[in-house]
């Protein structure tokens, strides 16, 4: 069975994910190895994902963020890579290699889970709908 | 975080207190249980935090 992987960055003290625009969001972004990760480990966990799972709002986001800022050192892993979006009120999902998961949550993750044993990364998104691995 | 689906996470835990923001929580069942696997600090002051959800 393929493993749930969660990956949560631009995590605050207080328990919040940074949303764009607030100054946490700045701070984050300041930090230059948090705007260009390049960090070989995980790049490599990224990109030796089954697959990467979102819901709509963080789809939204790295979509828009990905699809833009082709040079951010995730955007090749992540056009590449299997993704499948969580929602039933997205009709079509443009990004490549993207499909829509409209059943029952826990089915639809059991489906994929089933066939191997690597991992799966799920991304965590904030109200805004931008995520960490967007542009400023 | 409902359905308990996720059995690990990985949080990059900044030195900052955000005030605003989405919380992460928000969703869990009343009693979520984590066990750490690794903590790694860098030198810009982020945390990278690895847990399993305890089962």
């Amino acid at each position: 069975m393929r493993e749930l992987i969660a990956t949560v960055f631009n995590y605050s003290l207080d328990g919040l994910l940074a949303d764009e625009g607030t100054e946490f969001w700045k701070f984050c972004f300041d930090l230059p190895e948090n705007r260009e990760p390049d960090d070989p480990a995980q790049l490599d966990f990224l990109q030796s994902a089954y697959a990467h799972i979102m819901g709509r709002t963080a789809y939204e986001g790295i979509a828009g963020s990905m699809t833009t800022a082709t040079d951010h050192p995730f955007a090749d892993i992540l056009t590449a890579g299997r993704k499948v979006v969580f929602s039933r009120t997205l009709k079509t999902a443009e990004w490549a290699n993207t499909t829509i998961a409209a059943g029952d949550t826990a089915e639809e993750i059991d489906k994929l889970r089933r066939g191997g044993d690597d991992h799966i990364v799920v991304w965590a998104a904030s109200a805004s709908g931008r995520r960490s691995c967007g542009s400023t | 975080m409902r359905l308990d689906l996720i059995d690990e996470l990985q949080l990059s835990l900044f030195p900052y207190a955000a005030g605003e923001g989405t919380r992460l929580f928000d969703d869990v069942p009343k009693s979520y249980r984590l066990d750490l696997v690794s903590s790694t600090a860098s030198s810009n002051g982020i945390v990278e935090l690895q847990y399993r959800r305890h089962r």
